[in-house]
């Protein structure tokens, strides 16, 4: 059998069901594809490298309480305020490392004050540097370096009574930190 | 003879799209990634996240931290009845099919089909595989033509143990068809 054998009628009956078979492809999708993200992260780790130090210091009855302040950057540096400083015992800031993904900002956060292993002497007034960011004291804010590193160096201020003998002061301020 | 080429015509139509179904359009919303779940710090064991259908992120198992500390948005899936010709949409059934797709340092492992719709109402002769599972494959009964079934996807995300850091991209297909 051969097409020029059909009559007229069948002819369009055979187009009607072309045009059902086409009309029924043109309704056809393909599958929705949908898909969520994550972005994976290294862990945060924090290694505490070192003691908030004053070094030896002493005050006087007559001046009242003193002050001794170790600034963290450019470099440690210690002052005081009615208070005397003494040599023979090393001081600077805390030293923490903190290791976690390349470039990413972490917050560091700190007690508002905390007290000297040595008399139980008030530290506040921290203040924060980031290796990789600098003075981060205001913002609060580090960031994890090239080499999957940073190391936060926090300075402080003890207050001193008067009448307070020659000795040395240590501080442990806890650091805890979080990704940005 | 005439009468015989017209039946045999007739009969290969309706055999083929009987069998296979018609396809059907599908969409989700948000048409933007969904869902996500930002920044996570993985630990040594794998971990499973799950999403319900509010959007609230909680951690079933594993070591992994989540830092986006956000809901997220879970996708709405719709699934438009559009075939114009016949009653198939009003008699049909529809049959829709969720899996999830590979992927490599995250997965979904479980769906959920939640708050199923046949054009905004309960939908009838609901059958299969609802959820949770690692895939889904229900029917319902044809919601009429040119109506949707619509449906939100809750759906749990594992994330490998240690995996490499960056983006991890985890897909799903919803394919629907009447019959």
């Amino acid at each position: 059998m051969t097409r020029a054998h059909l009559s007229p009628a069948l002819r369009a009956g055979a187009l009607v069901l072309a045009a059902a078979l086409v009309s029924t492809s043109a309704a056809s999708a393909p599958p929705k594809q949908g898909s969520g993200r994550l972005t994976v992260v290294l862990p945060l780790t924090v290694t505490y490298v070192g003691d908030l130090a004053f070094g030896r210091l002493h005050t006087d009855a007559g001046h009242g309480t003193g002050t001794v302040t170790v600034k963290p950057w450019p470099i440690p540096a210690r002052t005081a305020v009615n208070a005397h400083l003494g040599n023979g015992a090393p001081f600077g800031p805390a030293l923490t490392t903190v290791r976690g993904e390349p470039g990413r900002l972490y917050r560091v956060i700190l007690p508002t004050g905390v007290k000297t292993e040595q008399g139980g002497l008030s530290v506040g007034a921290f203040t924060i540097w980031s290796d990789v960011r600098g003075d981060v004291t205001a913002s609060g804010v580090g960031q994890i370096g090239p080499d999957g590193k940073d190391t936060i160096r926090v300075g402080g201020t003890v207050t001193v009574p008067p009448k307070t003998k020659v000795q040395t002061f240590n501080a442990e301020p806890a650091i805890t930190v979080s990704y940005e | 003879m005439k009468a015989r080429v017209f039946g045999l015509l007739a009969a290969l139509t309706v055999g083929v799209s009987g069998a296979a179904g018609q396809a059907l359009p599908v969409s989700a919303s948000p048409s933007a990634e969904a869902p996500s779940l930002g920044k996570v710090m993985t630990g040594p064991s794998s971990s499973v996240f799950a999403i319900n259908a509010s959007g609230v992120v909680t951690r079933t198992s594993g070591t992994a931290v989540r830092i986006t500390n956000t809901g997220t948005s879970v996708p709405t899936v719709t699934v438009t009845c559009n075939i114009q010709t016949g009653n198939t949409c009003a008699n049909g059934t529809v049959r829709i099919v969720v899996t999830a797709a590979s992927t490599s340092r995250a997965s979904i492992t479980s769906f959920t089909a939640s708050g199923i719709k046949c054009d905004t109402g309960t939908c009838q002769s609901l059958s299969g595989t609802t959820g949770p599972a690692p895939s889904l494959d229900f029917s319902v009964r044809a919601p009429g033509k040119g109506k949707a079934v619509t449906f939100t996807l809750p759906m749990e995300v594992t994330i490998g143990a240690t995996p490499t850091t960056g983006n991890a991209v985890y897909r799903y297909n919803v394919t629907a068809s009447v019959n």
